[in-house]
């Protein structure tokens, strides 16, 4: 290693030293009077504003105001309150809360900060700063939803598809797999990444526990999904108002790809745990708890977090004068951008009935509602089709996929209402035993394992052969081997066709393709021919 | 820390301001109730004895009168035993504290407060009060405080106002400004 001259040392230091301002400015301060609980009170910050960041103990802490009051001001500690004792001085900043957005957080995992927490080091790179509390975008600066969001599970793209910028509920009891779908989601962007259209995911852990949250980084490792991916973690041992702030944080950081026309999908995982710290720090703020001692604005914390999902216009004059664009990201903002928001919600014994349930169903463009009664029977993922819906997204979904899949919801409406009817055992005319016979093998297709997201085309031949009913003479328990059969037969033997259906072809020669493949699987898996069983078993 | 219901502390001294102005002893109540918070602050004891449900409230008059009978203005003196007869002497520590911003905010009189590392002298002290005077048109009270730990350099509080021109907040500025390159 070369030496170093001390002198070359004092030159370096000297240059680090020369951008530093030796001025000192008038500061605003005020007094702490009360502390306890994450919360408290300050005696002065006359000017303080609603939501600024304030600076304890000589910036080893943040606590952000969130009560005005005739002659204290009532703020939230985002750190340890041990550390604050009353009559400290605290200071203002002048910043209303932010986050420092940007690629640099891609693969990372972050707090409602967003200081990295993963032990990879400070995050190199060009940051941001994105407000946590921002309007949505007005309504000229949008655009209806039009193009698909892959999620790669059959069910939901098939029957419930979602939208760019559109705003799906998962909810469901608890262990009925809704974190899989939203990490299958996730993972399955990972070809869109690959191909250059990528769609950042942002994942959003609310009190949850710090093994869970490791786990779900690990998997996406595993995937190679967190290449695209930001980890926002806010664990039940944070204080409560890291943990409601924590979904902001997430929409702040997507507004980030958003706005600077990228596509970004933004996961609150879940809502329920968020609104219960927000309910924490309401009441230990003294606001008047209403139903269920929720506060108030429940309501419309959920409502201003998830308008921010949005699909934005693609003129990029329009888009230029959206409101609210942060000074830091003014001359990078572009249209055609959109945030995709899939809130969970966990219901308690499938009450959806319950207050935070209601309320976010109504604010979202649709739920897909998992059950655990058909978990449990295997049907994974357990998607009550019946009431799962989705309000926008059918018209940003693929022209294929809209044809194939068409009469699935209603194929499967009907087979369920005569599922009951028929577990009688009495004598059935044919048309009901078909519906029903269509309806089981549909079930059984639309069954799919986690982290096995699919692309779409082999989803719309799959689809196709359930509504079809090309399968009617295969054996329920074969539809698996099928599945996977028929996939590798497209792949080896039409890999054309396949990539037509991906680009959104759906013609009679491709058609007739696929019919004919599909006969040639059935038929090699009815009667197993020895010539094509030969070469497997030499392998 | 006095007792922190603050609203309830300042309602209170309120009250005990326009009755000294009506009877024209304002500073003078200002002074008394500046002893009285000298009397809590440096005896604990007072503070337990007036909080405790366990003695009688002519107990705890009879010891606000034997203490400061002969210090204080009798109208405060009075006003002090109604305070404990209605079941709110904790709260006088309080009552006090909250009585001199009152009172200040009343006539117009703003804190400064300068904390040096060492005592000032008096043509430092003279120079200070100068500057500090030409910070705000109203009338100040001037208070010095002696902070070692500053190392050097002032801090100026003016009301909520701060100027920290320590050099031990220069020095931390300067270790975040090496830190967050």
């Amino acid at each position: 290693m070369a030496e170093i001259k001390p002198s070359e040392i004092s030159a370096i230091l000297r240059q680090e030293m020369a951008g530093f301002q030796m001025e000192t400015e008038l500061e605003e301060t005020g007094t702490v009077l009360q502390v306890g609980d994450g919360i408290a009170r300050i005696y002065g910050l006359t000017n303080a504003w609603s939501g600024e960041m304030i600076r304890c103990n000589d910036d080893a802490m943040t606590g952000v105001v969130l009560n005005l009051e005739e002659d204290n001001a009532g703020i939230v500690l985002l750190g340890d309150s041990r550390n604050l004792k009353e009559g400290d001085l605290v200071k203002r900043t002048g910043r209303i809360v932010s986050v420092k957005a940007g690629e640099p957080l891609l693969g990372r995992v972050v707090n409602t900060l967003g200081h990295p927490i993963d032990g990879k080091g400070p995050l190199e790179g060009e940051l941001f700063e994105m407000p946590l509390e921002r309007k949505a975008p007005g309504v000229i600066y949008r655009q209806p939803v039009n193009e698909p969001l892959q999620t790669g599970i059959k069910a939901i793209d098939a029957m419930i598809p979602i939208g760019r910028g559109q705003r799906e509920l998962i909810i469901g009891d608890r262990q009925t797999g809704k974190t899989a779908i939203a990490i299958d989601t996730i993972i399955n962007q990972r070809s869109f990444f690959e191909k250059g259209d990528p769609v950042y995911c942002i994942y959003v852990a609310i009190g949850q526990k710090g093994s869970t949250v490791a786990n779900i980084v690990e998997h996406l490792e595993k995937h190679d999904a967190m290449k695209y991916t930001v980890v926002v973690s806010a664990t039940a041992s944070d204080p409560a108002a890291m943990q409601f702030f924590a979904p902001f944080t997430g929409a702040a950081i997507g507004e980030f790809f958003r706005d600077t026309g990228r596509h970004a999908l933004v996961i609150f995982d879940d809502l329920s745990k968020q609104a219960v710290s927000y309910r924490e720090v309401s009441l230990l703020l003294r606001r008047p708890p209403g139903r269920e001692a929720y506060p108030g604005d429940i309501f419309y914390l959920h409502s201003r977090l998830l308008e921010r999902a949005a699909k934005i216009i693609s003129s990029q004059d329009i888009a230029q004068q959206m409101n609210d664009i942060p000074e830091s990201i003014k001359d990078m903002v572009k249209g055609g951008g959109s945030l995709t928001a899939l809130p969970i919600v966990e219901t308690q014994a499938g009450d959806v009935s319950a207050y935070i349930p209601t309320n976010v169903i109504s604010i979202t463009d649709g739920q897909i509602f998992l059950e655990s009664n058909l978990f449990n029977a295997g049907i994974r993922p357990a998607i009550n089709v019946g009431v799962s819906v989705s309000r926008v997204g059918g018209n940003a979904q693929m022209k294929a996929m809209k044809k194939v899949a068409g009469t699935l919801k209603i194929d499967q409406a009907q087979y369920r209402e005569l599922e009951a009817f028929a577990k009688f055992g009495s004598d059935l005319d044919p048309t009901t035993q078909a519906v029903l016979d269509k309806g089981a093998r549909n079930v059984e297709i639309l069954k799919q394992g986690q982290y096995k997201p699919l692309p779409v085309e082999e989803q719309i031949i799959l689809i196709y052969c359930g509504t079809k009913g090309l399968l009617m003479e295969l054996p329920l328990n074969k539809i698996q081997r099928f599945e996977s059969e028929i996939i590798n037969h497209m792949q080896q033997k039409h890999p054309d066709v396949l990539k037509s259906v991906r680009f959104g072809v759906w013609d009679d020669e491709s058609v007739q393709t696929i019919e004919e493949a599909v006969k040639a699987v059935i038929q090699n898996i009815l009667h197993p021919q020895k010539e094509d069983e030969a070469p497997e078993i030499k392998e | 820390m006095p007792h922190n219901n603050h609203i309830l502390n300042k309602r209170y001294a309120r009250a005990l301001l326009s009755l000294a102005e009506e009877n024209n002893i304002l500073e003078r109540s200002y002074l008394d109730m500046r002893r009285v918070c000298e009397a809590f602050a440096n005896n604990k004891e007072l503070l337990i004895i007036l909080k405790s449900p366990m003695i009688r409230t002519a107990k705890k008059q009879g010891v606000l009168t034997h203490l400061f009978g002969n210090i204080l203005h009798p109208l405060v003196l009075r006003y002090m035993t109604i305070i404990v007869r209605k079941q709110r002497g904790n709260m006088l520590d309080g009552i006090a504290s909250a009585y001199l911003i009152v009172y200040k905010q009343h006539l117009g009189i703003e804190e400064v407060k300068l904390t040096t590392a060492i005592p000032l002298d008096e043509e430092l002290r003279t120079r200070a009060l100068t500057a500090a005077k030409k910070l705000t048109p109203h009338q100040i009270e001037f208070i010095e405080e002696v902070d070692p730990s500053i190392i050097g350099g002032f801090i100026l509080n003016l009301g909520e106002k701060q100027y920290n021109a320590s050099v031990k907040h220069r020095l931390q500025r300067f270790k975040k400004h090496l830190y967050h390159k």
